[in-house]
């Protein structure tokens, strides 16, 4: 064509345009992982929060209406409380009381672990320890929640 | 990547029909084809672009760091929640509590909570006339949960 004057880029021009490029690739690709990364935390931990709102209420309800006779007892990851037991099994907390038994499904990557705790001078607490991996910042950290539950005698304190 | 913009190219009648289209995307680095009106991006609009790219890039930056941080307050929050819950539970379960077994039960739920390792979070406890106050706050004095009970005599 007439009048047309194509010009090739300099080799300056094709770098400086190479690291402006890489720059912005970077950093697109940084925000588009840290979103992701972000929106994935917030999700598993809304869920998560939900899900041990529901434990908790299970295990107080079961630890307050069954744990009020007897002595309480933990052995590994059992706990007797009186005539009803709590055990850890499976991925899931199994509420025994007599030949009634229920089971508690742990959300998935959820650990659970039971303890007694006595303390002079203060009540006996049941506790359970749940436990989750989460990633902050691409570091993995492990979350610990604790939920103590103790016996209902004293329904006039609540 | 190119830096493109659209140009408005004007028709000119000794101009060929595919010449005359109302706009035409030129880039600045390739050159192109069109034997008029050439333009070429001045200093003040690079470096005008190059402002606007990096305040949007910043701020996107900084909000993600603000999003982060208010993750990690509405942490500790449930995390206080939690040490306030359990600290109810246990007191409930006494048969009689006095200000210093709540204390020494408020102390034990804080210590063996995460909060305890963070250094701008801490306890107080507010005596009242007729009930007792407990707060945890955070970092600038910030509440991240607060309960009051009835005090026993």
């Amino acid at each position: 064509m007439a009048g047309l004057r194509r010009r090739y880029m300099q080799l300056m021009e094709v770098l400086v345009a190479a690291v402006i490029a890489a720059g912005l690739v970077t950093s697109a690709s940084k925000i588009l992982f840290a979103s992701w990364d972000l929106c994935r935390s917030a999700t598993r931990h809304a869920h998560l929060s939900q899900e041990v709102s529901l434990i908790r209420t299970r295990w107080r309800l079961f630890v307050h209406g069954h744990g009020g006779e007897g002595t309480w007892s933990a052995t590994g990851n059992e706990l007797s409380l009186g005539a009803a037991r709590v055990s850890v099994e499976r991925g899931g907390l199994v509420l025994a009381d007599g030949g009634d038994e229920k089971r508690i499904t742990l959300p998935e990557g959820m650990a659970a672990a039971l303890s007694l705790e006595q303390q002079a001078g203060l009540a006996d607490a049941a506790v359970l320890t749940l436990s989750w991996e989460r990633t902050r910042q691409r570091r993995p950290d492990v979350v610990h929640t604790r939920i103590v539950a103790c016996r209902a005698a004293q329904e006039g304190n609540r | 990547m190119p830096a493109v913009r659209l140009a408005r190219i004007p028709a000119r009648r000794d101009q060929p029909r595919h010449h005359a289209s109302r706009f035409t995307v030129m880039t600045f680095i390739t050159g192109n084809n069109l034997p008029h009106n050439r333009h070429r991006f001045m200093m003040m609009e690079v470096i005008g672009a190059a402002v606007v790219l990096g305040i949007l890039l910043s701020c996107c930056f900084s909000m993600f760091r603000l999003i982060r941080q208010m993750q990690v307050e509405f942490g500790r929050r449930s995390e206080a929640l939690i040490v306030l819950d359990n600290t109810l539970e246990r007191v409930s379960g006494e048969t009689s509590c006095d200000f210093e077994q709540f204390r020494r039960i408020l102390d034990d739920e804080f210590g063996r909570s995460v909060l305890s390792t963070v250094r701008e979070v801490r306890t107080v406890v507010v005596t009242e006339e007729k009930h007792i106050c407990v707060r945890i706050v955070g970092t600038r004095e910030r509440s991240l949960g607060d309960i009051r009970i009835p005090r026993q005599e």
